[in-house]
């Protein structure tokens, strides 16, 4: 099952690989989404089952972030923020 | 999430977060009175929350890389709007908060992956993907 992670990913980070690793201890994959290639609404639904919002600091684009915020929220998308 | 929400839901088009545009006028997340970054701390859940119930304790000690939060200002009408806070610090300042009627919509200011193993994943992990789970079973 495949969690859209959306955020900048810096594998010098270790919240980020920890991230990874940790989608994988409860059975699901992430699959990253940078924050200036959000895709629409639609896409989100049809591809993700559910969204988390990375740390980082700052985003990209805070647009991409807040856009995908909105997605999960208005259409049910179970969505974590770190 | 918490500007994404502050806009739309509570009408604030011009909230910002302090991080990338600390001149604004209108900010929800701004920071913190001590930095958390690099430290651990404890975490309060609050009964009868969603958090709560994935914790199934009374407290835990989670990773903070944050410096920012949400506001004081923002707190009253976020949580009158429902945007519960579901976790707090040892003062009672918010740490987790959670969206009611929402399948799955929970925020921390600490990174909880850092805690997750293979054999234990970090309860909020697990409670996320099994909500993701579900609704993709559902859709």
């Amino acid at each position: 099952m495949l969690i859209g992670v959306v955020g900048d990913r810096n594998p010098a980070n270790e919240t980020h690989t920890m991230l990874d690793a940790s989608l994988g201890h409860a059975g699901a994959e992430g699959e990253w989404i940078a924050t200036d290639a959000v895709p629409s609404a639609d896409e989100l639904e049809e591809r993700f089952a559910g969204i988390w919002l990375a740390p980082a600091s700052p985003y990209r684009s805070m647009d991409g972030a807040l856009a995908a915020a909105t997605a999960a929220r208005e259409r049910g998308i179970p969505l974590v923020a770190t | 999430m918490l500007v994404e929400y502050a806009r739309n839901i509570l009408g604030a088009e011009g909230a910002e977060h302090a991080e990338t545009s600390p001149d604004a006028a209108d900010l929800v997340v701004t920071p913190l009175s001590c930095s958390l970054w690099g430290q651990e701390h404890q975490v309060v859940l609050v009964p009868d929350t969603r958090a709560a119930g994935l914790y199934g304790v009374e407290s835990a000690v989670e990773d903070y890389f944050c410096s920012y939060g949400l506001s004081p200002e923002y707190r009253p009408r976020m949580e009158e709007s429902g945007l519960r806070v579901s976790g707090v610090d040892e003062e009672g300042e918010p740490r987790i908060v959670e969206l009611d009627g929402h399948r799955f919509l929970v925020a921390t200011l600490f990174c909880f992956q850092t805690r997750s193993r293979p054999e234990e994943p970090h309860p909020l992990v697990a409670g996320f993907v099994d909500a993701a789970r579900q609704s993709s079973v559902v859709t």
